[in-house]
């Protein structure tokens, strides 16, 4: 049943723990990851039809583990736009006006990624979110607006 | 129908929304009921500000539906890891006991073994193996050869496949009990020696496994693009648990942990053949342009001084220097833009986590994705067949460096704490064999701020230049209220007052 349920959704799983991590060997890992803990207390899980909202929980929670490793946590800096370019290498180029929707949600900060992520592209409620994250309901609706806010700018 | 109407009515009647409502509704369509969708939607019509915003998240949506992240799985094992956690730990930190390998003894087996036909099954693996290292290879089969077989006391090592490119050398493999197919195998200790230098490389021992065949791989940095003559992968140990598959297939690994491990200690010599026609496809599909040009910014100057692009990455080489001393603090950069001589925009990518988007000469985007444990001082970029002439840079990133700690190991017992300027510091040794030990380093800085900490050895540095032991990896690093702290172990060969610890 567990390998039933798992084998039909893993690439729907895939895809979230990388639209949340935006990398390939970490989504990977942390969906083996998943895998093995939720193989582990599978037998804990009393109601079968709520194996994705319980699993899609074990897979946000090892991509949160994820996020605190180094590379998720260094700086991103501007360059000083104010040192003159001595060399045609750095001169301004117009930023490209098509919008890339994967690069406005990398953007995003990583609680309001995966709140997004869950809500738009994976269709669940504010309730289902919220069980999936562990957070009360009036935080996931106050992180969703805040990540839809961020959003809609590069929409006007 | 009738109802539905009358519903709407009421509710128009009963509440009529305000803009900021109609606002928030927009976004949560799915979970208002259909009288407040209904009466939404009657204020769009009337309202512009609002329709505006409608179009907007029906833009949004239109994006979303047509935003696929692609990630190919198909080749993934999905699997419990059989080995427990402290092996584990041994095996990724593997460093220390590099400088017993110049000694001799060493036994060369080149036994054909069994004519297994691993088939299909093996196929996928290598799939995957070539995905596994994040970079396409794009010219393919031509840079892929393949190895032999050898057997070590009953266990198969199969050197499946061999991937050269100028800088980079990959090889993947696979290890069997041949005594007992249950039993799952992985290296310990090895060294893998290019021309007799040891040389720093990336992958895993074979903890990962399909069925009763375990598997893994070495991603091996070559220097100075030279060809090398003679590539050996040096074997101390392997680690045998037993009837590791057994259990996976009875009770889904439940019991997977508390299998007994048994370790095969020697020194066995596995020479790499590397094909010529494999070292001729990998020089066809290199370029290596000379970049001189001097980025300052703040208190930091970067020269680049080198593009080269291959087949399987290219990558852009530069110097830093930090208040005009040299360093190798770690900096990477984003959002690097490639134009042709001309002025012509040949590639532009952003790279961030791991990832560049980029549009091709045909103005289409496109992604590329690969492992996060690159080289600092390279930034890689996808293969283009190009005459580079600018190199555009948006953005840098940087790591803090908070100093280093002299560790005096020679007369610690057990456990040291120490409260050092930098943060609080905890030092465990434990013995693990006649010539190693097992170093678990724990420090919390006093502030918060990503902490990259390695051990480095005088006695190693002879052998290994400048080449910290343990690896510059993150274990476990955690921010606890407001410290930051990592974790790391290290396996050294032996007990000095020679270690530095920089962090």
């Amino acid at each position: 049943m567990f390998e039933k349920n798992f084998t039909e959704k893993k690439h729907v799983y895939i895809k979230v723990a990388y639209s949340i991590l935006y990398d390939e060997e970490d989504a990977k890992d942390v969906l083996q990851e998943a895998y093995c803990e939720a193989l582990k207390h599978i037998k804990d899980l009393r109601d079968y039809n709520s194996f994705d909202i319980w699993f899609y929980k074990i897979l946000i929670n090892k991509c949160k583990q994820m996020y605190k490793k180094a590379k998720y946590r260094t700086k991103q800096l501007p360059i000083d736009e104010s040192t003159p370019p001595t060399d045609a290498m750095f001169s301004k180029t117009r930023i490209d006006e098509k919008i890339i929707l994967k690069d406005i949600i990398f953007n995003l900060s990583n609680e309001h990624r995966e709140i997004i992520i869950l809500k738009y592209f994976q269709g669940f409620s504010l309730k289902e979110i919220s069980e999936i994250t562990d957070l009360p309901l009036g935080t996931v609706k106050s992180r969703l607006f805040y990540a839809v806010e961020k959003i809609r700018k590069y929409y006007l | 129908m009738q109802w539905k109407k009358l519903e709407n009515i009421i509710y128009e009647r009963v509440y009529i929304m305000k803009c900021e409502e109609v606002k928030e509704y927009i976004w949560l369509e799915d979970e208002i009921s259909e009288a407040q969708l209904d009466s939404m939607k009657l204020h769009i019509q009337k309202c512009e500000e609002c329709r505006k915003e409608y179009s907007i998240k029906k833009a949004f949506e239109s994006d979303v539906n047509s935003t696929d992240y692609r990630v190919n799985i198909d080749d993934m094992i999905f699997s419990r890891r059989v080995l427990p956690k402290a092996i584990k730990k041994n095996i990724v930190s593997i460093a220390a006991s590099f400088t017993i390998i110049f000694t001799v003894g060493f036994i060369a087996l080149s036994e054909p073994v069994f004519g297994y036909n691993f088939g299909a099954r093996i196929s996928n693996i290598i799939s995957s193996f070539r995905n596994s290292f994040g970079r396409e290879f794009v010219a393919g089969k031509e840079l892929v050869g393949s190895g032999e077989t050898f057997v070590i006391e009953g266990i198969k090592l199969d050197i499946k496949s061999i991937a050269y490119s100028k800088s980079d050398l990959s090889i993947f493999f696979t290890l069997e009990d041949t005594k007992n197919i249950n039993n799952g195998c992985q290296f310990g200790n090895i060294l893998i020696t290019v021309d007799n230098e040891p040389c720093s490389y990336q992958g895993n021992y074979g903890q990962n496994y399909t069925e009763n065949i375990s598997f893994g791989d070495f991603n091996i940095s070559l220097k100075d693009d030279k060809v090398p003559n003679e590539v050996q992968l040096k074997i101390y140990d392997i680690y045998v648990e037993e009837n590791a598959f057994n259990k996976l297939l009875a009770d889904n690994g439940e019991q997977a942990s508390k299998g007994k491990t048994r370790v095969i200690e020697g020194e066995w010599i596995i020479p790499i053949k590397l094909d010529e026609a494999l070292i001729e496809n990998a020089n066809k599909h290199f370029a290596k342009y000379k970049l001189d040009y001097v980025f300052n910014c703040n208190d930091f100057s970067v020269k680049f001084t080198e593009l080269t692009v291959e087949a399987s990455k290219s990558e852009i080489f530069h110097e830093l220097k930090i208040n005009n001393e040299s360093s190798k603090e770690v900096v990477g950069f984003s959002n690097v833009e490639i134009y042709s001589k001309e002025g012509k925009s040949i590639s532009k990518m952003t790279y961030k986590n791991g990832r560049y988007i980029y549009k091709d000469q045909n103005n289409e985007i496109k992604e590329v994705t690969y492992r996060h444990s690159f080289p600092s001082s390279t930034i890689m970029l996808p293969f283009e067949n190009v005459n580079p002439g600018k190199i555009k840079i948006l953005s840098y990133t940087t790591y803090e460096k908070l100093g280093s700690i002299d560790l005096d190991l020679k007369n610690l017992k057990g456990k040291l704490e120490q409260h050092t300027d930098l943060g609080d510091l905890s030092v465990k040794v434990d013995k693990v064999s006649k010539h190693r030990y097992l170093l678990d380093i724990s420090f919390k800085s006093r502030k918060i701020t990503p902490i990259d900490m390695k051990l480095i050895s005088e006695e190693q540095v002879l052998d290994y230049k400048d080449y910290s032991i343990g690896g510059r990896e993150y274990s476990e690093g955690n921010i606890e209220g407001n410290f930051a702290s990592v974790n790391q172990s290290y396996e050294i060969n032996s007990l000095s007052n020679k270690y530095k610890l920089e962090i």
